[in-house]
């Protein structure tokens, strides 16, 4: 516990001003995004990470100085993680009567969101490696990050697969919602969870808390039940 | 495991604290942020995974549209049953 602790602080205390650099591109970002009406191929993320990684590469600096530059951000994603109880908790009491909907959402879609990246990995042939790293590509960053590592997979390919997920999520999932006739925020917010993890969470928080809770809930118990079949399923793929 | 204990302390009151519902809203209004430095990474990646891009791009794409159209028919499905 103490020597977790002191990781944690050293994570935080190797901030430097190359934080300031995310913060900028960031508001950059986050301005773009909102002139946009909050077009989901604005967001963010795809605003910002260009821009840094532009500097980056314009200044000389690798991305392990960056990222270690910007420890406090990552340090603060645990803190944030945890700060989605709060919403999620103003919605419990709805829980009970959605139950049926909910438990069968996350499990067939949990599933099926693996068997089809699985699957996909397998036509077009890409490597044992790449298999591993993508197996997990749905549930949210922390929790892929594990069960990559006990898969074998490439940690820095997981984070780029999930980003990407995340991404495409919140890009396709206007349309599908829009041609199926999903208008109910709860069962958007539901399925940006378990598909598109904390980006489809962010992007679900900017429709409605309402919406962002039930993502919050779609994202927490599709890591969890993931992370309970992918092993195996991961096995029948292999042999 | 922290979200889940937080959960559960926050069913017992009536209302988060103030503080706690500020803070929480402050902390996943900019959840975006906290994602910028690990995906900043995406530009500095080996060669050899850059190779099979196109193949784990569409990859992402297939199967990401695919449960998320999956999900919206089930959802849709239910509801129509009930």
């Amino acid at each position: 516990m103490i020597e977790l602790i002191q990781l944690q602080w050293l994570q935080v205390t190797q901030s430097s001003w190359l934080l300031g650099l995310s913060l900028v591109g960031y508001a950059i970002g986050l301005t773009v995004y909102r002139r946009s009406g909050s077009r989901a191929f604005l967001h963010p993320l795809l605003v910002s990470t260009p821009i840094i990684a532009g500097l980056l590469y314009l200044t000389n600096l690798s991305f392990d100085q960056y990222y270690q530059g910007n420890g406090l951000l990552s340090w603060l994603l645990g803190p944030t993680t945890v700060a989605l109880a709060v919403p999620l908790s103003k919605q419990m009491r709805q829980l009970p009567a959605l139950v049926r909907t909910v438990s069968l959402t996350v499990l067939t879609g949990g599933f099926i969101a693996a068997l089809l990246a699985l699957s996909l990995a397998v036509l077009f042939s890409t490597s044992e490696v790449v298999l591993l790293s993508i197996a997990a590509k749905s549930v949210t960053t922390p929790i892929a990050m594990g069960i990559t590592d006990q898969l074998g997979g490439l940690l820095t390919l997981i984070t780029l697969v999930v980003l990407l997920t995340g991404i495409v999520g919140i890009l396709v999932a206007e349309t599908i919602f829009k041609h199926t006739g999903i208008v109910d925020e709860r069962w958007q917010g539901l399925i940006l969870g378990i598909s598109a993890h904390a980006i489809g969470t962010a992007r679900a928080f900017d429709k409605s808390p309402r919406c962002g809770a039930f993502s919050t809930l779609g994202m927490g118990l599709n890591g969890i039940w993931t992370s309970l079949f992918l092993p195996s399923l991961v096995g029948l793929f292999l042999n | 495991m922290g979200m889940l204990i937080l959960l559960l302390a926050l069913t017992f009151v009536d209302r988060p604290m103030e503080f706690l519902d500020h803070t929480s809203g402050l902390l996943i209004q900019n959840l975006s942020l906290m994602f910028i430095p690990i995906s900043v990474g995406a530009f500095f990646l080996s060669t050899d995974i850059y190779q099979q891009f196109p193949a784990i791009l569409t990859l992402i794409l297939l199967s990401t549209s695919g449960v998320i159209l999956f999900m919206a028919l089930l959802i849709k499905g239910l509801e129509k049953h009930d």
